[in-house]
Order: structure tokens, then sequence, then C-alpha cells
């Protein structure tokens, strides 16, 4: 490898030298560079911070135990952008299973019921803490699939290229889907623009 | 920004106003403690091919093959009744023959009637006890009596094991080969006679043993 001090190479020379080296320190700043925007990412699409730091620290440790399994070709950040991704949907489809629970025992129909989220009260909602949260809320309502590209694009604000290649899908389809996202926030944040 | 982005552009600015959530400041630390606890994770056949799983799993499915084994030989097959010969009748110990009657029998309906009402009592014939060589003799593997009286011929079929035949005595054999020893069964009867038949032996040898002490 050339002479550059780790902290100055790029992303994906640091991960070749960890492969081809196993040198730790630059996994180590490898971790350091993408610790922060994960959780940021992870944390907007769970709304868990627990849970959110977990899939933050399982997404390390398959970039450690599975480097080899990194192409050159593909840059390190949609690499691991991916894999953060597939272990966030994962844990929240894991915590939707356990808050949504069936009571179709007490139904006639065998319906299932979503238990009431009491937390957002409009007459409450007056500080900016409160309005952040009030768009996280809103961010967990729309559909997982569109949060995902939204909170890439206008959150982490990856192009649209960088999140067609996370997502495995064509641009068209990631410029609809962040429409469509966008859309169903607008809806939902309307009484916040209303004011 | 597109036109798109222009729509959207309340909502796009809120996102990206939202404050950014950090890592916990002992990230890194948890991390390499994750990394170095952690063993490297098995593979798919290490998991499915370990001995822990194997083992009860073999012997899940020897004990299955076992009771498989074993079942099998148990089972017994649905009878058909087409293609099993009919239960020999126990109660019926002349299976398979005819009895028929000289004409002086058949001529007197009471006799007759008595046959007919008493079915069983006919099989005596057959019997060691009834069959004495003073009423009958063997000729060609066939009994038939002296006197040109009773006669037995084996049965065609089973449904003609108590009918009465009007020939004459002459023309009635009785087939050894066909007779099914193992169905006879003394009666009471019988076996009074064979006890008398005993007691009669025994006294003949008493009288014979004194009649030599005697002579002696």
């Amino acid at each position: 490898m050339n002479d550059k001090p780790l902290n100055d190479k790029t992303d994906e020379e640091l991960i070749q030298e960890f492969q081809s080296d196993n040198n730790i320190k630059a996994f180590e700043i490898l971790v350091a560079r993408y610790k922060n925007p994960l959780t940021n990412y992870v944390f907007r699409f769970l709304g868990n911070y627990e849970a959110c730091a977990d899939v933050v620290q399982e997404t390390m440790i398959k970039v450690y135990r599975y480097k080899d399994s990194y192409s050159a070709i593909a840059k390190f950040s949609t690499w691991v952008y991916t894999i953060a991704g597939n272990l966030a949907r994962t844990e929240y489809q894991r915590i939707r299973r356990r808050n949504i629970f069936s009571i179709s025992d007490y139904g006639e129909e065998h319906e299932n019921f979503d238990i009431p989220d009491n937390r957002y009260r409009p007459d409450v909602a007056t500080d900016s803490g409160i309005k952040e949260k009030i768009i996280q809320d809103a961010l967990l309502k729309i559909s997982a699939a569109y949060r995902e590209v939204v909170i890439l694009r206008d959150i982490q604000e990856l192009s649209y290229e960088e999140i067609a290649e996370i997502k495995k899908i064509s641009i068209g389809t990631v410029k609809s889907r962040i429409n469509r996202g966008r859309l169903q926030l607008q809806k939902l944040l309307k009484d916040i623009y209303k004011e | 920004m597109n036109d798109d982005e222009l729509k959207y552009k309340d909502i796009i600015d809120s996102l990206r106003q939202l404050k950014k959530i950090n890592a916990l400041t002992n990230f890194e630390s948890n991390l390499m403690r994750k990394i170095n606890t952690t063993q490297k994770q098995k593979s798919l056949w290490e998991i499915i091919f370990s001995p822990v799983r194997l083992i009860p799993s073999a012997a899940l499915v020897a004990t299955a093959m076992i009771l498989i084994f074993v079942m099998k030989n148990n089972s017994t097959k649905p009878e058909d009744p087409f293609s099993t010969e009919p239960r020999m009748r126990e109660d019926l110990p002349v299976n398979g023959l005819r009895i028929t009657f000289p004409e002086e029998l058949v001529d007197m309906p009471d006799k007759k009637e008595e046959v007919d009402k008493k079915p069983l009592t006919e099989t005596k014939p057959l019997q060691e006890s009834d069959v004495s060589l003073n009423e009958f003799e063997m000729v060609d593997s066939q009994f038939s009596s002296k006197e040109g009286g009773l006669t037995i011929t084996p049965a065609v079929d089973e449904t003609d094991v108590f009918s009465v035949s009007t020939e004459k005595a002459e023309s009635s054999i009785i087939s050894k080969s066909n007779l099914n020893f193992r169905q006879i069964e003394s009666t009471d009867s019988s076996r009074e006679e064979v006890m008398k038949l005993k007691e009669n032996v025994n006294k003949i040898l008493k009288t014979g043993k004194k009649a030599i002490r005697k002579s002696d």
C-alpha cells in the first residue's frame, strides 16, 4: 500500500488494508467514520435508540467478520449502509411483532387490532423538541420501504445513485418511493405546517 | 433542487433540520469487546451436522424404524371372505362326511326325526368307541357296515353334512382319506363307553390273573 497515513485514506483503501493485512487500526478508523451516520440512519428508521445501538454494533461486527465479502467494485459506504439497512429492517419487524399483538380471540371475525398510540397530543406539541418528536413519529408511520429511502435521501443526504445501489433498485424507483414517502409525511404533518 | 424537491421543500427542510443522533461514547470499546468475546458464527452445515443435533435425530429415526418394523410384523391382514376357506366348526366333529342310512331307517320317520333333531349324536360312528370292528369292516380305505345297514361317505360339500342318503348300503362307502381326524371330539357318552370298555378290560385282566394263580 502507499505511505499515506491511515486517517487520510479513503474508505475503500482502509477496507482493503483491513482485508489484506488484517489491520485493526484501519477497521477502527472505518468504525469512527461510520458509527454516527449509521446510528442516525438506524435511529430514524427504528425510533428506538437501544435497538439502534445494537443494530449499528451488529453492522460493525459483520463488517469485521465478513470483510472478505466486500468487493472493491462497490463503494464501502453503500456496502455498510446495505448491511445496516438489512439489520434495521429485521429489527423493525421484530419490534413490530412484539408491539402489535393479536386480540383476535376476543373479536368476532379474528381481526387484528393495533394498540392505539396516545403519545402524540397536538395540544402539547409546542416546542421544537416536541416538533422533532412529531416528525420522528410521522416517519415511523409511513411504510418502511418509503421511510428508508426518505431517510437516506433527506436526512443522510445520499445521492439517488447511491440509494439505488444500496437498495438494489432503479433510480426511477428510488425517486418514486421518495416522493410517495414525502407525500405521506406531508399528510401526516399538515397540522404543523398550517401554523 | 428539482421540481419534486421544491414541492416538498418544507418536509425536506424539516427532515434535514432534525438533530443528528450520535453513537454512544464507548461505542468502540463495546464493539471490540463484543468482537473478542463472540465466537465466529458457525456455518449452516456445522449447525445442521453438529453431534448435539445429530444424536437425537439419529435416535428418533432408529426408534421410528424399529416401531415400523414391529408394527409391520404384528399387523394382521384384513380377512377376505372370498379368498379364505370357511372356518371349521369345532362342534361338528364329522365335518366333511356324509352320513347315509339304509332304506329301512329312512322308512322309519321316527328315527329319521331323531337324526335331524340330534345331528351331533350322529357323529358317533366316527369315534373310536362307537366304531367297533364287529359292526364295520374296512374295504380299500372305506368303512361300511357288515350288516349292510349304516354307511358313511365323505360329503361333497359342507351343506351336505347331515343329509341322509337313501342309497343302498353296498353303494355307500366311507373314504378314509377325507376324514379330518383333528375334528374328532369325544362326547360325554363316548367317554362313558370308553370308561366302561376300560373297566371290562381290567376285569378280564383281573379274572385272567386269578385263573393263572389258581392254576399255579
